[in-house]
Protein backbone atom coordinates (compact mmCIF):
# COMPACT_ATOMS: atom_id res chain seq x y z
CA UNK A 1 0.00 0.00 0.00
CA UNK A 2 1.32 3.45 -0.82
CA UNK A 3 2.41 5.42 2.21
CA UNK A 4 0.14 8.41 1.53
CA UNK A 5 -2.94 6.56 0.27
CA UNK A 6 -6.23 7.15 2.05
CA UNK A 7 -6.37 3.52 3.16
CA UNK A 8 -2.95 3.78 4.75
CA UNK A 9 -3.80 7.04 6.47
CA UNK A 10 -6.94 5.54 7.98
CA UNK A 11 -5.10 2.36 8.98
CA UNK A 12 -2.27 4.26 10.74
CA UNK A 13 -4.69 6.62 12.48
CA UNK A 14 -6.96 3.86 13.77
CA UNK A 15 -4.15 1.49 14.77
CA UNK A 16 -2.29 4.25 16.60
CA UNK A 17 -5.41 5.35 18.46
CA UNK A 18 -6.14 1.77 19.48
CA UNK A 19 -2.61 1.21 20.82
CA UNK A 20 -2.55 4.53 22.65
CA UNK A 21 -6.01 3.95 24.10
CA UNK A 22 -4.92 0.59 25.51
CA UNK A 23 -1.79 2.08 27.09
CA UNK A 24 -3.69 4.99 28.64
CA UNK A 25 -6.45 2.70 29.92
CA UNK A 26 -4.00 0.29 31.52
CA UNK A 27 -2.27 3.17 33.30
CA UNK A 28 -5.53 4.67 34.43
CA UNK A 29 -7.19 1.47 35.66
CA UNK A 30 -4.04 -0.11 37.10
CA UNK A 31 -3.11 2.92 39.16
CA UNK A 32 -6.60 3.78 40.37
CA UNK A 33 -6.32 2.07 43.80
CA UNK A 34 -3.21 4.11 44.63
CA UNK A 35 -4.83 7.30 43.41
CA UNK A 36 -7.97 6.67 45.43
CA UNK A 37 -5.87 6.16 48.54
CA UNK A 38 -4.01 9.41 47.91
CA UNK A 39 -7.25 11.22 47.34
CA UNK A 40 -8.82 10.01 50.55
CA UNK A 41 -5.67 10.86 52.52
CA UNK A 42 -5.67 14.29 50.92
CA UNK A 43 -9.29 14.84 51.90
CA UNK A 44 -8.54 13.85 55.49
CA UNK A 45 -5.51 16.09 55.49
CA UNK A 46 -7.63 19.05 54.39
CA UNK A 47 -10.16 18.43 57.13
CA UNK A 48 -7.32 18.38 59.66
CA UNK A 49 -5.85 21.50 58.10
CA UNK A 50 -9.11 23.37 58.71
CA UNK A 51 -8.92 22.81 62.47
CA UNK A 52 -5.18 23.43 62.52
CA UNK A 53 -4.30 19.86 63.60
CA UNK A 54 -1.94 19.73 60.63
CA UNK A 55 -0.01 22.77 59.46
CA UNK A 56 0.20 23.89 55.85
CA UNK A 57 3.23 22.43 54.08
CA UNK A 58 4.05 20.14 57.00
CA UNK A 59 4.86 16.63 55.85
CA UNK A 60 2.80 14.20 57.85
CA UNK A 61 2.81 10.46 57.33
CA UNK A 62 -0.31 8.67 56.14
CA UNK A 63 -0.59 6.81 59.48
CA UNK A 64 -0.43 10.05 61.46
CA UNK A 65 -3.19 11.55 59.34
CA UNK A 66 -5.34 8.45 59.82
CA UNK A 67 -4.71 8.60 63.56
CA UNK A 68 -5.59 12.29 63.91
CA UNK A 69 -8.56 11.87 61.62
CA UNK A 70 -9.93 8.96 63.64
CA UNK A 71 -10.43 11.35 66.57
CA UNK A 72 -13.02 13.26 64.57
CA UNK A 73 -16.63 12.13 64.45
CA UNK A 74 -18.22 12.25 61.00
CA UNK A 75 -21.96 12.86 61.01
CA UNK A 76 -24.69 13.34 58.47
CA UNK A 77 -26.79 16.40 59.09
CA UNK A 78 -30.04 17.30 57.37
CA UNK A 79 -29.43 20.72 55.84
CA UNK A 80 -31.83 23.43 56.91
CA UNK A 81 -32.39 21.69 60.26
CA UNK A 82 -30.30 20.91 63.32
CA UNK A 83 -31.14 17.24 62.97
CA UNK A 84 -28.44 14.57 62.72
CA UNK A 85 -29.41 11.59 60.60
CA UNK A 86 -29.06 8.09 62.07
CA UNK A 87 -26.65 6.30 59.80
CA UNK A 88 -24.09 3.54 60.08
CA UNK A 89 -20.42 4.51 59.85
CA UNK A 90 -20.29 2.89 56.39
CA UNK A 91 -23.19 4.98 55.14
CA UNK A 92 -21.54 8.11 56.49
CA UNK A 93 -18.21 7.23 54.91
CA UNK A 94 -19.79 6.46 51.56
CA UNK A 95 -21.91 9.59 51.44
CA UNK A 96 -20.90 11.65 48.43
CA UNK A 97 -22.52 15.11 48.39
CA UNK A 98 -21.75 15.72 44.72
CA UNK A 99 -23.31 12.44 43.59
CA UNK A 100 -26.25 12.96 45.96
CA UNK A 101 -26.84 16.43 44.52
CA UNK A 102 -27.33 14.90 41.07
CA UNK A 103 -30.11 12.50 42.02
CA UNK A 104 -33.64 13.93 42.40
CA UNK A 105 -34.49 11.74 45.42
CA UNK A 106 -31.50 12.82 47.49
CA UNK A 107 -31.32 16.47 46.51
CA UNK A 108 -33.28 19.68 46.32
CA UNK A 109 -33.37 22.32 43.62
CA UNK A 110 -32.28 25.68 44.96
CA UNK A 111 -34.64 28.45 43.79
CA UNK A 112 -32.62 30.83 41.54
CA UNK A 113 -33.29 33.77 43.85
CA UNK A 114 -31.67 31.91 46.74
CA UNK A 115 -28.91 30.29 44.74
CA UNK A 116 -26.21 32.83 45.53
CA UNK A 117 -23.56 30.11 45.61
CA UNK A 118 -24.42 29.21 42.00
CA UNK A 119 -24.72 25.46 42.52
CA UNK A 120 -28.34 24.98 41.23
CA UNK A 121 -29.07 21.93 43.37
CA UNK A 122 -27.62 20.48 46.51
CA UNK A 123 -27.86 17.27 48.50
CA UNK A 124 -30.40 17.15 51.31
CA UNK A 125 -27.72 15.93 53.68
CA UNK A 126 -24.18 17.01 54.40
CA UNK A 127 -21.32 15.17 56.08
CA UNK A 128 -19.80 17.28 58.79
CA UNK A 129 -17.07 16.44 61.29
CA UNK A 130 -17.07 17.27 64.96
CA UNK A 131 -14.03 17.32 67.22
CA UNK A 132 -13.87 16.06 70.78
CA UNK A 133 -14.20 19.62 72.07
CA UNK A 134 -17.32 20.28 69.99
CA UNK A 135 -15.86 22.22 67.08
CA UNK A 136 -17.63 21.78 63.74
CA UNK A 137 -16.01 21.25 60.37
CA UNK A 138 -18.45 22.10 57.61
CA UNK A 139 -18.07 21.33 53.90
CA UNK A 140 -18.98 24.23 51.64
CA UNK A 141 -18.76 24.81 47.92
CA UNK A 142 -19.83 27.28 45.31
CA UNK A 143 -19.02 28.93 42.05
CA UNK A 144 -15.96 31.15 41.61
CA UNK A 145 -14.97 32.65 38.30
CA UNK A 146 -14.14 29.51 36.30
CA UNK A 147 -14.82 26.66 38.62
CA UNK A 148 -16.69 25.31 41.57
CA UNK A 149 -14.56 25.86 44.66
CA UNK A 150 -14.63 23.35 47.51
CA UNK A 151 -13.67 24.18 51.06
CA UNK A 152 -13.85 23.11 54.67
CA UNK A 153 -14.78 25.68 57.27
CA UNK A 154 -14.07 24.97 60.92
CA UNK A 155 -16.00 26.92 63.56
CA UNK A 156 -15.96 26.89 67.34
CA UNK A 157 -19.07 25.96 69.29
CA UNK A 158 -19.43 29.40 70.94
CA UNK A 159 -22.43 31.69 70.37
CA UNK A 160 -20.90 33.67 67.51
CA UNK A 161 -19.05 30.72 66.02
CA UNK A 162 -15.52 32.04 65.78
CA UNK A 163 -13.77 30.63 62.72
CA UNK A 164 -10.93 28.18 63.31
CA UNK A 165 -9.93 27.80 59.71
CA UNK A 166 -11.06 27.93 56.12
CA UNK A 167 -9.35 25.62 53.65
CA UNK A 168 -9.99 25.60 49.92
CA UNK A 169 -8.87 22.23 48.69
CA UNK A 170 -10.19 22.09 45.17
CA UNK A 171 -10.73 24.84 42.64
CA UNK A 172 -9.79 25.86 39.13
CA UNK A 173 -9.35 29.59 39.58
CA UNK A 174 -6.65 31.61 37.80
CA UNK A 175 -3.27 30.85 39.39
CA UNK A 176 -1.86 33.95 41.06
CA UNK A 177 -5.20 35.81 41.13
CA UNK A 178 -8.33 33.89 42.16
CA UNK A 179 -6.10 30.87 42.72
CA UNK A 180 -4.86 32.64 45.84
CA UNK A 181 -7.91 31.25 47.66
CA UNK A 182 -5.61 28.43 48.72
CA UNK A 183 -2.84 30.80 49.81
CA UNK A 184 -2.23 30.18 53.53
CA UNK A 185 -1.73 33.90 54.17
CA UNK A 186 -5.04 34.86 52.63
CA UNK A 187 -7.09 32.16 54.24
CA UNK A 188 -5.26 32.64 57.53
CA UNK A 189 -7.01 35.99 58.03
CA UNK A 190 -10.31 34.14 58.53
CA UNK A 191 -9.07 32.62 61.76
CA UNK A 192 -10.74 34.45 64.64
CA UNK A 193 -13.45 36.08 62.54
CA UNK A 194 -16.99 35.67 63.80
CA UNK A 195 -19.76 34.18 61.71
CA UNK A 196 -22.78 35.47 63.64
CA UNK A 197 -23.38 38.79 65.31
CA UNK A 198 -24.52 39.12 68.93
CA UNK A 199 -28.15 38.41 68.05
CA UNK A 200 -27.34 35.22 66.13
CA UNK A 201 -27.73 36.75 62.66
CA UNK A 202 -25.28 35.91 59.87
CA UNK A 203 -22.78 38.74 59.68
CA UNK A 204 -19.53 37.49 58.09
CA UNK A 205 -18.49 39.16 54.84
CA UNK A 206 -15.56 39.25 52.46
CA UNK A 207 -14.89 42.78 51.24
CA UNK A 208 -13.38 43.82 47.96
CA UNK A 209 -11.24 46.83 47.24
CA UNK A 210 -8.53 48.40 49.34
CA UNK A 211 -8.76 50.60 52.39
CA UNK A 212 -11.63 48.65 53.90
CA UNK A 213 -11.92 48.85 57.64
CA UNK A 214 -11.80 45.23 58.64
CA UNK A 215 -13.45 44.17 61.86
CA UNK A 216 -14.17 40.84 63.50
CA UNK A 217 -16.91 40.11 60.97
CA UNK A 218 -15.11 40.98 57.75
CA UNK A 219 -12.21 39.59 55.79
CA UNK A 220 -10.22 41.20 53.01
CA UNK A 221 -10.87 40.08 49.43
CA UNK A 222 -8.21 39.14 46.91
CA UNK A 223 -6.84 41.78 44.59
CA UNK A 224 -7.37 41.04 40.91
CA UNK A 225 -10.00 38.45 41.75
CA UNK A 226 -13.30 40.27 42.25
CA UNK A 227 -15.49 37.40 41.08
CA UNK A 228 -13.63 34.73 43.04
CA UNK A 229 -13.86 36.94 46.13
CA UNK A 230 -17.59 37.40 45.56
CA UNK A 231 -17.88 33.63 45.15
CA UNK A 232 -16.24 33.06 48.52
CA UNK A 233 -18.48 35.66 50.14
CA UNK A 234 -21.63 34.19 48.57
CA UNK A 235 -20.86 30.57 49.34
CA UNK A 236 -20.18 31.38 52.99
CA UNK A 237 -23.46 33.29 53.18
CA UNK A 238 -25.38 30.47 51.48
CA UNK A 239 -23.95 27.54 53.42
CA UNK A 240 -24.06 29.25 56.80
CA UNK A 241 -27.53 30.64 56.11
CA UNK A 242 -30.96 29.32 57.18
CA UNK A 243 -31.29 26.83 54.29
CA UNK A 244 -28.11 24.96 55.16
CA UNK A 245 -26.05 25.02 58.34
CA UNK A 246 -27.82 28.01 59.94
CA UNK A 247 -30.12 25.98 62.23
CA UNK A 248 -27.26 23.67 63.22
CA UNK A 249 -25.08 26.67 64.14
CA UNK A 250 -27.94 28.17 66.16
CA UNK A 251 -28.12 25.09 68.40
CA UNK A 252 -24.46 24.09 68.72
CA UNK B 1 26.70 9.58 10.70
CA UNK B 2 26.62 11.18 14.12
CA UNK B 3 27.87 9.23 17.11
CA UNK B 4 25.49 8.17 19.89
CA UNK B 5 27.53 10.05 22.48
CA UNK B 6 27.24 13.32 20.59
CA UNK B 7 23.49 12.87 20.20
CA UNK B 8 23.21 12.36 23.94
CA UNK B 9 25.58 15.05 25.21
CA UNK B 10 25.33 17.80 22.59
CA UNK B 11 21.87 19.04 23.59
CA UNK B 12 23.07 19.73 27.12
CA UNK B 13 25.35 22.66 26.31
CA UNK B 14 26.15 22.73 22.58
CA UNK B 15 22.58 22.53 21.32
CA UNK B 16 20.58 23.32 24.42
CA UNK B 17 16.89 23.41 23.53
CA UNK B 18 16.13 26.26 25.92
CA UNK B 19 19.31 28.30 25.70
CA UNK B 20 20.05 28.01 21.99
CA UNK B 21 16.71 27.25 20.40
CA UNK B 22 14.69 29.08 23.09
CA UNK B 23 12.02 26.36 23.22
CA UNK B 24 10.06 25.20 26.23
CA UNK B 25 10.30 28.47 28.13
CA UNK B 26 6.73 28.31 29.47
CA UNK B 27 7.23 25.43 31.87
CA UNK B 28 10.70 26.71 32.75
CA UNK B 29 8.95 29.74 34.25
CA UNK B 30 6.12 27.87 35.86
CA UNK B 31 7.58 24.98 37.82
CA UNK B 32 10.93 26.34 38.95
CA UNK B 33 10.05 28.23 42.13
CA UNK B 34 10.91 25.12 44.13
CA UNK B 35 13.46 22.41 43.43
CA UNK B 36 11.36 19.36 44.28
CA UNK B 37 8.64 19.87 41.64
CA UNK B 38 11.36 20.89 39.20
CA UNK B 39 13.11 17.54 39.64
CA UNK B 40 9.87 15.67 39.01
CA UNK B 41 9.19 17.84 35.98
CA UNK B 42 12.68 17.12 34.60
CA UNK B 43 12.28 13.37 35.00
CA UNK B 44 8.83 13.54 33.39
CA UNK B 45 10.08 15.54 30.42
CA UNK B 46 13.12 13.27 29.93
CA UNK B 47 10.80 10.25 29.96
CA UNK B 48 8.33 11.80 27.54
CA UNK B 49 10.91 13.10 25.04
CA UNK B 50 12.82 9.81 25.06
CA UNK B 51 9.77 7.58 24.72
CA UNK B 52 7.99 9.76 22.17
CA UNK B 53 11.16 10.01 20.09
CA UNK B 54 11.62 6.26 20.22
CA UNK B 55 7.97 5.54 19.34
CA UNK B 56 7.90 8.04 16.49
CA UNK B 57 11.18 6.66 15.13
CA UNK B 58 9.83 3.12 15.37
CA UNK B 59 6.90 3.84 13.09
CA UNK B 60 8.47 6.71 11.12
CA UNK B 61 8.42 4.77 7.86
CA UNK B 62 4.73 4.02 8.25
CA UNK B 63 3.52 7.51 9.19
CA UNK B 64 1.77 9.17 6.24
CA UNK B 65 3.21 12.67 5.96
CA UNK B 66 -0.23 14.31 5.80
CA UNK B 67 -1.10 13.20 9.33
CA UNK B 68 2.37 13.04 10.86
CA UNK B 69 1.89 15.95 13.25
CA UNK B 70 -1.31 14.54 14.70
CA UNK B 71 0.32 11.11 14.99
CA UNK B 72 3.17 12.65 16.99
CA UNK B 73 0.69 14.56 19.15
CA UNK B 74 -1.29 11.40 19.89
CA UNK B 75 1.83 9.55 20.99
CA UNK B 76 3.04 12.47 23.11
CA UNK B 77 -0.37 13.04 24.67
CA UNK B 78 -0.71 9.36 25.61
CA UNK B 79 2.72 9.34 27.23
CA UNK B 80 1.94 12.49 29.17
CA UNK B 81 -1.31 11.01 30.45
CA UNK B 82 0.61 7.94 31.63
CA UNK B 83 3.12 10.18 33.43
CA UNK B 84 0.29 12.14 34.99
CA UNK B 85 -1.44 9.00 36.24
CA UNK B 86 1.82 7.68 37.72
CA UNK B 87 2.49 10.97 39.53
CA UNK B 88 -1.08 11.05 40.82
CA UNK B 89 -0.55 7.58 42.25
CA UNK B 90 2.95 7.90 43.71
CA UNK B 91 3.78 11.59 44.17
CA UNK B 92 0.42 13.15 44.91
CA UNK B 93 1.65 16.20 46.84
CA UNK B 94 4.09 17.24 44.15
CA UNK B 95 1.50 16.49 41.50
CA UNK B 96 -0.86 18.94 43.19
CA UNK B 97 1.68 21.76 43.26
CA UNK B 98 2.44 21.20 39.58
CA UNK B 99 -1.26 20.98 38.63
CA UNK B 100 -1.70 21.77 34.97
CA UNK B 101 1.96 21.91 34.09
CA UNK B 102 2.29 18.14 33.92
CA UNK B 103 -0.40 17.95 31.27
CA UNK B 104 1.18 20.94 29.55
CA UNK B 105 4.23 18.79 28.74
CA UNK B 106 2.07 17.87 25.73
CA UNK B 107 2.52 21.37 24.38
CA UNK B 108 6.18 21.61 25.33
CA UNK B 109 7.80 22.57 22.05
CA UNK B 110 10.93 20.53 22.80
CA UNK B 111 9.05 17.23 22.79
CA UNK B 112 7.32 17.77 19.50
CA UNK B 113 10.26 19.65 18.01
CA UNK B 114 12.50 16.63 18.54
CA UNK B 115 9.90 14.18 17.25
CA UNK B 116 9.49 16.19 14.05
CA UNK B 117 13.10 17.25 13.52
CA UNK B 118 14.99 14.17 14.66
CA UNK B 119 12.88 11.08 15.26
CA UNK B 120 11.18 11.26 11.84
CA UNK B 121 14.57 10.77 10.15
CA UNK B 122 16.62 8.62 12.52
CA UNK B 123 16.54 5.06 13.86
CA UNK B 124 14.98 4.12 17.19
CA UNK B 125 18.13 3.92 19.33
CA UNK B 126 19.51 7.26 18.21
CA UNK B 127 16.13 8.94 18.60
CA UNK B 128 15.82 7.58 22.10
CA UNK B 129 19.24 9.00 23.02
CA UNK B 130 18.38 12.29 21.36
CA UNK B 131 15.23 12.43 23.50
CA UNK B 132 17.21 11.76 26.68
CA UNK B 133 19.82 14.33 25.64
CA UNK B 134 17.28 17.04 24.97
CA UNK B 135 15.45 16.20 28.17
CA UNK B 136 18.76 16.59 30.01
CA UNK B 137 19.42 19.89 28.26
CA UNK B 138 16.01 21.13 29.37
CA UNK B 139 16.67 19.80 32.88
CA UNK B 140 20.06 21.53 33.11
CA UNK B 141 18.46 24.93 32.60
CA UNK B 142 15.49 24.16 34.84
CA UNK B 143 17.67 22.97 37.70
CA UNK B 144 19.93 26.02 37.36
CA UNK B 145 16.87 28.29 37.55
CA UNK B 146 15.22 26.35 40.37
CA UNK B 147 18.33 26.26 42.58
CA UNK B 148 18.71 30.03 42.31
CA UNK B 149 15.02 30.73 42.76
CA UNK B 150 14.41 28.50 45.74
CA UNK B 151 17.63 29.30 47.60
CA UNK B 152 17.47 33.09 47.18
CA UNK B 153 13.69 33.31 47.07
CA UNK B 154 12.87 31.36 50.21
CA UNK B 155 16.28 30.64 51.77
CA UNK B 156 15.70 26.92 51.48
CA UNK B 157 16.61 24.07 49.21
CA UNK B 158 14.50 20.91 49.05
CA UNK B 159 13.02 21.88 52.39
CA UNK B 160 16.38 22.34 54.16
CA UNK B 161 17.02 25.84 55.43
CA UNK B 162 20.18 27.33 53.95
CA UNK B 163 19.69 30.87 55.16
CA UNK B 164 17.14 31.41 57.88
CA UNK B 165 14.55 33.86 56.51
CA UNK B 166 13.44 36.93 58.46
CA UNK B 167 9.85 35.66 58.47
CA UNK B 168 10.98 32.70 60.61
CA UNK B 169 13.10 34.80 62.93
CA UNK B 170 16.36 34.54 60.96
CA UNK B 171 18.50 37.11 59.22
CA UNK B 172 17.83 36.55 55.52
CA UNK B 173 15.29 38.90 53.90
CA UNK B 174 13.80 36.67 51.20
CA UNK B 175 13.67 37.96 47.67
CA UNK B 176 10.00 37.79 46.72
CA UNK B 177 10.64 38.56 43.07
CA UNK B 178 12.46 35.27 42.64
CA UNK B 179 9.35 33.36 43.66
CA UNK B 180 7.33 34.98 40.90
CA UNK B 181 7.45 33.49 37.40
CA UNK B 182 8.98 36.55 35.64
CA UNK B 183 12.22 36.14 37.60
CA UNK B 184 12.88 32.95 35.63
CA UNK B 185 13.22 35.14 32.54
CA UNK B 186 16.12 36.99 34.13
CA UNK B 187 17.78 33.80 35.26
CA UNK B 188 17.39 32.10 31.88
CA UNK B 189 18.78 35.27 30.33
CA UNK B 190 21.80 35.08 32.60
CA UNK B 191 22.19 31.36 31.80
CA UNK B 192 22.20 32.11 28.07
CA UNK B 193 24.66 34.97 28.63
CA UNK B 194 27.10 32.74 30.52
CA UNK B 195 26.71 29.94 27.98
CA UNK B 196 27.33 32.21 25.01
CA UNK B 197 30.33 33.85 26.64
CA UNK B 198 31.77 30.37 27.15
CA UNK B 199 30.78 29.02 23.72
CA UNK B 200 31.14 31.94 21.37
CA UNK B 201 29.81 30.06 18.33
CA UNK B 202 26.29 30.16 19.79
CA UNK B 203 26.12 33.94 19.44
CA UNK B 204 23.76 34.82 16.62
CA UNK B 205 24.90 37.31 14.00
CA UNK B 206 23.52 40.71 14.85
Amino acid sequence: MHKDSIGKILFVAIALCAVCAVIVSIASVGLRPYQEKNKSLDLKRNVLLAIGAVKQGESVSGEKIEELFSKLTPRLVELGTDHYVDASPEEIAEFNPIEAAKKPETSVVIPPAKDIAGIKRRAKLARIYTTEDGRLILPIYGKGLWSTMFAYLAVQPNAQHTIDGLVYYQHGETPGLGGEVDNPLWRGQFVGKKVLDGSGKYRLEVLKGTGNKLDEYSADGMSGATITTRGVDNMLEYWLGPDCFGPLLATS
Amino acid sequence: MTKPKEVLVEPIFEQNPIALQVLGICSALAVTSKLAPTLIMCVSVIFVTAMSNASVALIRKQIPSSIRIIVQMTIIASLVIVVEQVLKAFAFDVYKTMSVFVSLIITNCIVMGRAEAFAMKNPVGMSFLDGIGNGLGYSAVLLFVAVIRESLGSGKLLGYTLMKPVTEGGWYPTNGLLLLPPSAFFIIGIFIWILRTWKKNQVEAA
